[in-house]
């Protein structure tokens, strides 16, 4: 095999890279194993070879081209490939971020809430007050005794959401590892 | 009329049914084949016809293939060879094939009958 035959081949293979790697080392150990045999038996010439198998490019657009508009698994193999881009690209500058933020946000406030109504409650019992923590609505302001209840209740709410958005970034990455296996085995 | 493009057609048409044809007498590569079919010139093909061909037979299920080590200075080569299926194809294209031969005899015949009617 010379150079040029080599070049024709690796030309050929980085056309052909939609496909799976084991299909394109197949098809090109065939081209090569046409080359040889046309070398050995007809006694062409490297130029000979090439001038009758064309165009890299329109050889390799033959086996794609078939594969594309012939088989139902490239079709499958297209859109999941659509599916996961689509997906990752999302994920990584919208999806996971926001979820991720929120799951820790929520969790954060959700044990902070109680705390804080413990310590409001507690004060109050105890005879001091503690005016940055209180439940203000409008211009009434809860009483000390129910401020414990109240942020109970708002300390498992944001729990609840920080769970909801752990959930949620689960989801997705199940998704998406789905797609990305889905890209693995259609070949 | 363009009778390239015809002969063209009828090729496109009916390689695949050759290429069965083949596969059904034996194992064959594709350097064979080729050359097989080059020697009836109607039949003729280019790299870049047979081998997407023969690699769309295989995925279809109608032809199977294995690689095999050659004598000393031949490359390896890739075998195919006609499975069940590709049988079944075949068969229901030769019955296809008959039918539009006997079609196309019959049309002939009426032609030659109507001749001798006109120029009687």
């Amino acid at each position: 095999m010379d150079k040029l035959l080599n070049d024709y081949l690796a030309q050929v293979e980085n056309c052909l890279r939609p496909l799976t790697a084991s299909e394109r080392v197949d098809i090109v150990a065939e081209i090569k194993s046409q080359m040889l045999e046309s070398q050995a038996k007809e006694g062409l010439s490297s130029q000979e070879i090439l001038a009758r198998l064309g165009d890299a490019r329109a050889l390799a657009r033959a086996y794609l081209g078939d594969s594309i508009a012939r088989s139902r698994f490239s079709l499958r193999r297209l859109l999941a490939c659509i599916a996961f881009g689509g997906m990752a690209g999302l994920g990584g500058m919208f999806v996971l971020p926001i979820f991720g933020v929120l799951t820790v946000g929520f969790l954060f406030a959700g044990v902070i809430a109680p705390l804080a109504g413990l310590l409001k409650t507690g004060g109050w019992f105890l005879g001091f007050d503690m005016p940055f923590i209180m439940f203000q609505f409008g211009s009434y302001s809860l009483h000390p005794l129910l401020v414990l209840p109240l942020s109970l209740a708002v300390g498992a709410l944001f729990f609840a959401l920080a769970m909801g958005c752990w959930w949620a970034v689960k989801a997705y990455m199940r998704a998406a590892g789905k797609a990305h296996r889905a890209l693995g085995t259609a070949a | 009329m363009n009778l390239e493009e015809w002969r063209a057609q009828i090729k496109r048409g009916t390689l695949e049914y050759a290429i069965l044809l083949l596969a059904r007498q034996g194992p064959c590569y594709g350097y064979e084949m080729m050359s097989r079919l080059a020697r009836r010139p109607i039949l003729a093909a280019g790299e870049s016809t047979i081998y997407p061909l023969l690699r769309r037979l295989l995925k279809d299920g109608r032809l199977s293939a294995f690689w095999q080590e050659t004598a000393q200075g031949l490359p390896p080569r890739k075998y195919y060879c006609i499975t069940p299926a590709g049988l079944e194809c075949l068969a229901a294209m030769e019955a296809q094939w008959a039918e539009l031969l006997a079609a196309l005899e019959s049309l002939e015949k009426e032609e030659e009958h109507e001749d001798g009617q006109t120029a009687e």
